[in-house]
Order: C-alpha cells, then structure tokens, then sequence
C-alpha cells in the first residue's frame, strides 16, 4: 500500500520540539566512565620495565631516566689541602618520567593494559587541539604533568 | 516625463523591484532553510547566512573553462535576474494593484518565469563540461513537464474571473471570497509544478547534488554563481506571490500596507508549504518526473479548467 | 545520440570514497561500465610483518573505521587458529555482542547513506539520530564510538557490568520500535519506492557466477550467510533467520538490511541475558608457535576472511586480508549498464561500498617459478585437502 507524505505528521512533530543538536562549545558532553581518552602516567609508580614501549602500535611513547637525587657533602681534603665537593648518588629506586607524543597516540589504551604496575591511565580528557605539533608532546614527570 | 522615469526606475530598482526582491528573496531562503532543519531536529543557519553566503561568493574568484564562450558565460546570470526583476511588477505587492497592469500580463508573467529557466539551460550548455551537459539538458526536459501543467492551472481563475490580469483576478476573488475553493485542485497542481519551476525535491534532478555535482552550475563560480543563486532565490518570491495573487485572493481588497502584510502573511505559508514538500520526498529519475506530471498533473489542471467552465456558466 | 564518458571519478559527491568508474553514457542511459580500484591503498599487508601480533591488533583494526570490530576479530580467530588457542566462553560472547552491535551501527549508517544518495535527506537525518543510541552503547562498553579496541589474542579486554546491560536493554527497546517505522517508511513512500524497485537488477545466476557475499547475495536469493553455513564463536547456540529477498534489486538490498537489524536485536537480547560466567581471557605467550589459521566472519557487508602464517617468533611472517567489498566489485559492472545515469550512485551505495577494507591485494612474483594461477578444480582440491586436514565432516556437504 503506498501512501505519500507519510512523514508528514512526524516532521510536524519535531518542529514543536527542541532540537537533538549538541550546541558546542556552550554545551558539552560528559563522556560515560572508563572512556579512551588522553593517557595520562603516574610516574612514581612507573619502575622502567618499558613493556609500554614495546607494545604501542604507533612509538607514541618513550620513557626516559630521571638524573636521580645526590647526597652533597664538602669535606676539606689533606692531600690537596683544599675545600672538596662530592656527590654520591642516594641508593634506591630509579625515577623515571614518561613522555607521550599525542600526536603519534592511537589512545588505544594497549599501555595501560600491558603496565604491570598500572602506572598509565586512561582520562576523559578530549579536547587535545593545539596549535603548533610540538604543544602536543606531554611529559609526565611525579604525580603532576607539564606541557612542552 | 522625468517624474514617469523616476517613477519606473523606483518600482524596479527599490520597491518592488532589485533591492526588495533580493532582500524578501533571502528571507525566504533563510526561512526555507531553518524549517527544513528543524523538521529534521536539527538547529538551522541564524537569519543572516544567505546575505553571508552572498558576501562570500562575491569575494571568490571567478574560473572560466577554456573552451566556453566567455561574453554568455558572463551574461547569463544578469539575464536571469533581469527577467525576474521584470515579472514582480505586474503582480499586486503593496495593495490590491500592481505597477503595471494589462490585459494578458499573466501570460506575460509565466513568460518572463521561463526565461531564468532558460538562461540555466544555456550556462550549463556553454561550460561544456560533461556534468553541465547533462544538467542543462535535463533543465530543458523538466520544463516541458511542468510548464504545461502550470499554465493549465493559472489558466482556471482566469477563466472564472473572465480577465486576464492578475490584478483583475485578484479584485475579482476578493469581491466573491466565497468562490475561493473552487480552484482548490489547481492550487494544488500548481503548488506542486512551482516545485519543479523551483527545481527543489523531489524535483531536483537538473541540480542533483549526488548525481551530476552541480547541474548546470558546475563550472560557475565567484560572483557569478551569487547571481545566480540571487535569481533562484528572487523566483521563489515572484513564484510564491503569483500564486497568492492568482489563487488565494492577493491583498482582498485592503488598500496601502495593510496589503502589503496580507501578501508578505501569504508567501510565507506558501513557502512553508514548499519547505514540506522539501523535506518529505526523495528525488525522483527524470522519466519517472515526465510521466508522472503528464500522466497526473496535466489531467488534474485540465479538470480544473472544466470545473471552472461549469461553474462559470451556472453563476 | 553520440556517446560521452563520464568518469564518477575519484572525487564525487556520490562517492564516500575513492574509486573509479568511468561511465559510457547515450543520453542518460549507461551503455557501458569500467571499474577502477587502488585509490585507498595503504600497504598494510606489508606493514603487519613488521610488527608484533598485539600491534597488529590495532593496525588491521584500522582498515575500516565501520567495520573495524569484524577485522579485528577475524584476525584473532585466525591467529588462535595457528597456534591452537581455546577462548573462554565469556569472551565469545562478549565479540558477538559487540559484533552485533556493529551490525546494527553499520546498517543505520547504510540506511542514512542510502537516503542521501536518492536525494532523501530527511531519511538521512533520522537514521543518523537514532544510530547515536548505538553509538552510545559501544562508547560506554568500550570507550570510543568507533575503533572499539576490545579485542585482544586469547579474548577480550573489558568486561560488562550489569549496569551497562540495563542500559544497552533499555536502548535495543527504543532502536526497535524506530526500526519498525523505517520498514513501514520504506515501504510505503511512493518516491523511495519509485527509485529503489527495479533498479540494479542482478539475479540470481549471475550473483552466483561473479561471487557476491553479503546482503547483495542475500536480496538476490542465495541464502549464503558465515553465521549459520560455518559458526563461529557462539552463533550455533543462538537463535536466528537467514533473511533473504527474491527482489533481486536495491529495494531487496534496502528490505535485507532493515529486517538483518530486527534479528540483531534478538541476538543481541539472546546474548546479554545468557551471559556465559568465566574469564575474560587467557594468558598467551609472546612468540607463538609456527602454524596457518584461517578465520571467516560475517562482517554487516559480507563474509570477511582473514589468513594468518606464524612462524615461531612474535611477529608474524604472512597475513592476507580479503573483505567482502571486493567480492561484490564485479556485480557493480554488471548492474550499472543498462540503466540510467541517475541509478547509479545508488546501485553503486547498495553493496554498501568500502573502498577501505577492498585496496589490499598484493601479488607476488617468485622469481624461479613466474607467476602461476591454479585453476578452479585446483582450488577447489586444496580446500577440501586443508579442511580435511582440520577435522572437518564433508559428509553434509554434495558434491
């Protein structure tokens, strides 16, 4: 049976109601739990195993060495008869800092899965534009973040 | 002799004529294009994207194909928007007369309406690209379709009037409103062949979008593309307030700008109307669109124009 | 009238993506038809033999953004079907649920594309608005709204909270009752109905001689469907109808994929209320021992097969990607002449084309041997040799 116009009293009816459009940027959308969004790292928790590395599909991701904490101490030596300074290392866990290129990132999470110690997580965070590719490269470095 | 010229070039370059054809004409388009969104719950363009898209176009750069022939291509589009600019002074705007009225200026209107038709039809001929080949021959073989149907329906109010002046139509419906809906199968008919004069859906097929790009405008652009889209824009109006005039009673009488708002109300239904029909319908394939407007739509207005000669005759 | 080629080229507002078809037309009738591919290719054949498996996961999940689930698992049956790996119960059902959910995103999408391509924005529009319910299911299940990443060799990656089953119930409800209005819709709208019967004619002989799979095989009658000729994952358990159309044109295509959306609903309600108990996933070594698997799926375009070649270490020395958009390219130069021009983007849109997952093939030349073809009969004899090998009764199956 064919009958014309049969969207008629549907059209009609959305004009009466408001429209399904998301007006961004005045109105945002909260983004469900658990949501791939930028990864973040807490580099405290990190140990340098580099499975991370090793599993991401894109190399959006290095970890580097944090140059540790070192004792200082001056003592006045004999031989040279003169003020010295030495530093020693402190024994202990290596820090290291993670740096994530969001540029590179496939925000596919398989870091965050692959970390024994779940040092990487996953934020809601989306809105990631930058103007120039090189604000895009994240580093990680104790509990906070800097951009670069 | 001054005062006449001065009186001439007032009624066609300000009121009715350029200035507010184009600016009622992008009301209308702005109008069109929020409706259609928002029956599709969607938001829509704010009221000055037509005027914005205008401005746009102007500042583009203007790309002639080599092989066409440059002084029509140029033309064309001040052709069109001439030949409507014309039409809108015989057709009652501000009160129950028109500008310039005469016996058979409705012939002459639906005449100076086929010359943008035309002018579309030669702008895609000359570009002499492929895509423009075949959208300028299906403007041509859609003109065919709907012309005959159209004037077979404008044909019944003039019969029933017994003159052939949209002024002389439009006096004579607001003197007896109650012979309105005889015409009611004729409105319809010829709300749906403006439709195909429109080239709209489901009558776009010379302009269809995922078909042949753009018709026959695909090789314009810059300021001639903003004429062009100027004098679709202007058709819709002149289009529109024809069919208030002629089928809806125009003005009914009320002098000065008191008419005015009656027409101004007028075209704006019609158009929403045209917006509807917009949104319901997919396009339909050129053979499907001649067989259904000779099959349907001509003997529809032929018993239109029966109907009014029966009822002529009785009263 | 004098013939005009027209190419509805690479860049068309017809086409989501590139490809070529140069059209022979008189008047506005076709007269002939050649079909141009390559314009997608992106050498991700190559590219996989240079990465381990799980970054492989993430490459060929990304050959098609519609139907990147169906890649992803097809690559990993194939892969645990060289090294001889058993997936818990839960995470098979966990792929059907998200396989079926894929169907219903991909044929909302088709249906808004169709619309589009004849002109019919408002249909466009409404389908668009109702596959944001699914779209929204797949974001809170797996994190992102297309690319879902919840595959991983040896099962999935994340779990179904109860919650979220309440959710996804609550929107099959509302997706189904939309549904029905399209069937009405298509049915009764006098211009969808002018612009789809007759269009695209490809019967039933013809389907079969050029090896169409998918909803383009199903509209012209040949029941041929992975889910239920070869079952994989759960679907022997589940409860389902093959739908096929003897229309044999774009109308069959179109009533096909809107009745395949009312069968995913009952899959997807089958599923979530008989959620199998279990682990989400097995432990698998890194360097996976040499072998070939095969793995077959039905993706919402057709049957996707994907083939795998381990050889002991943890990448893998050969993987061969065919998905079904290739399959059906040959029934498009077949259905385009014949008809009008104004046919043509929707026969072209009614095999649901997908030029992305279609640019992948390779050919390689040995240089001792030359290149070799092997006849049908050949073929034919190393499937039944390597099916054989895996175990596999041909005793249903006539000769």
């Amino acid at each position: 049976m064919v009958r014309p116009a049969k969207m008629l009293k549907e059209l009609i009816g959305s004009l009466c109601t408001e429209p399904i459009t998301v007006r961004y940027p005045y109105q945002k959308l909260r983004m469900p739990p658990k949501y791939r969004g930028r990864i973040a790292c807490k580099a405290d928790l990190c140990v340098g195993c580099r499975l991370c590395v090793r599993d991401c599909p894109s190399d959006a991701i290095q970890i580097l060495p944090l140059p540790g904490e070192k004792y200082q101490f001056s003592y006045r030596s004999l031989l040279e008869g003169k003020k010295v300074n030495v530093q020693i290392e402190k024994p202990g866990r290596k820090k290291f800092k993670a740096v994530i290129d969001l540029g590179k990132c496939l925000f596919c999470a398989q870091c965050a899965e692959s970390c024994p110690r779940k040092a990487l997580l996953e934020t809601e965070d989306y809105e990631l534009a930058a103007l120039t590719k090189d604000r895009l490269i994240r580093t990680y470095e104790g509990d906070g973040k800097t951009e670069q | 002799m001054v005062s006449e010229t001065l009186k001439a070039s007032f009624s066609l370059l300000v009121f009715p004529g350029l200035l507010f054809l184009s600016s009622f004409g992008m009301f209308s388009e702005w109008l069109d294009r929020k409706l259609y969104a928002r029956m599709q719950y969607r938001v829509g363009p704010p009221w000055f994207q037509p005027f914005a898209d205008f401005v746009k176009l102007m500042g583009k750069e203007v790309i002639i194909p080599e092989a066409a022939d440059e002084a029509l291509f140029k033309i064309l589009p001040s052709f069109a928007g001439a030949a409507v600019c014309t039409s809108i002074l015989m057709i009652p705007v501000w009160g129950p007369s028109s500008v310039y009225s005469f016996q058979g200026d409705l012939i002459a209107v639906i005449y100076l309406l086929t010359i943008p038709t035309v002018s579309f039809f030669l702008g895609g001929w000359s570009s002499t690209s492929p895509y423009a080949a075949i959208g300028s021959l299906r403007v041509l073989t859609q003109l065919f379709a709907y012309e005959v149907p159209l004037l077979m329906a404008v044909l019944g109010p003039a019969i029933l009037s017994g003159t052939w002046s949209i002024t002389g139509i439009s006096a004579f419906f607001a003197s007896h409103p109650a012979l309105l809906p005889v015409n009611l199968i004729g409105l319809v008919v010829s709300l749906v062949a403006l439709q195909g004069k429109l080239e709209r859906v489901p009558f776009d097929i010379p302009h269809g979008e995922t078909e042949i790009v753009g018709g026959a405008f695909t090789e314009y652009s810059g300021r001639l593309l903003a004429f062009f889209l100027l004098a679709m824009d202007m058709e819709m109006v002149v289009g529109a307030a024809l069919i208030s005039a002629v089928f809806l009673g125009g003005a009914m009488g009320l002098p000065g700008f008191l008419g005015f708002l009656l027409f101004v109300l007028k075209s704006i239904m019609i158009i929403f109307i045209l917006s509807a029909m917009r949104a319901l319908m997919a396009r339909i394939r050129i053979d499907q669109m001649i067989s259904f407007c000779w099959k349907i739509l001509a003997p529809l207005s032929l018993l239109q124009v029966l109907i009014n000669l029966i009822v002529k005759g009785t009263i | 009238m004098s013939k005009i080629t027209i190419p509805l080229g690479p860049q068309h507002p017809a086409l989501k993506e590139p490809g070529n078809f140069m059209l022979v037309l008189e008047g506005e009738q076709i007269v002939g038809a050649t079909v141009r591919l390559g314009y997608n290719h992106r050498g991700i054949e190559k590219a996989c033999e240079d990465r381990s498996f799980i970054q492989d996961l993430y490459l060929i999940e990304r050959v098609c953004g519609i139907c990147s689930h169906s890649h992803t698992t097809c690559f990993c049956m194939a892969t645990e079907d060289a090294a001889k790996i058993e997936v818990p119960r839960r995470a098979q059902a966990i792929r059907v649920l998200v396989g079926e959910l894929e169907r219903v995103h991909s044929h909302l999408l088709w249906l808004g594309v169709a619309g589009h391509e004849i002109g019919f924005d408002t249909l466009f529009m409404y389908s668009w608005r109702d596959r944001e319910q699914v779209l929204d299911c797949l974001e809170m299940i797996s994190g992102n709204r297309v690319h879902y990443a919840l595959n991983t060799i040896g099962g999935v990656r994340r779990d179904i909270t109860l919650e979220q089953k309440a959710e996804i119930l609550k929107r099959m409800d509302i997706l189904e009752e939309r549904t029905k209005y399209y069937i009405q819709l298509a049915t009764q709208e006098p211009t969808v109905l002018a612009r789809a019967k007759g269009v695209g004619h490809l019967p039933t002989e013809e389907a079969k001689k050029r090896g169409a799979v998918g909803p383009t095989a199903r509209a012209s009658n040949l029941p041929f469907d992975v889910r239920k000729d070869d079952p994989y994952l759960l679907y022997d358990e589940l409860d389902f109808k093959v739908i096929t159309s003897d229309s044999c044109d774009v109308f069959g295509r179109l009533v096909v994929r809107v009745f395949e959306l009312l069968e995913s609903f009952k899959l997807i309600r089958q599923v979530l209320n008989d959620l199998p108990e279990g682990p989400i996933s097995v432990k698998v070594p890194r360097k996976l021992p040499a072998g070939e698997g095969v793995g077959h799926y039905e993706a919402p375009r057709g049957e996707d097969i994907h083939y795998v070649r381990t050889n002991g270490t943890e990448k893998p020395d050969r993987v061969k990607v065919r998905a079904p958009t290739l399959a059906n390219f040959s029934s498009i130069a077949y259905m385009l002449e014949g008809g009008y021009l104004a046919d043509a983007p929707i026969v072209i849109a009614a095999i649901d084309p997908c030029f992305s997952c279609t640019d992948r093939a390779i050919s390689i030349r040995t240089s001792t041997e030359g290149e070799y073809s092997l006849s049908w009969e050949d073929l034919r004899k190393l499937g039944i040799e390597f099916y054989r090998s895996q175990g596999i009764d041909f005793s249903r199956v006539a000769k």
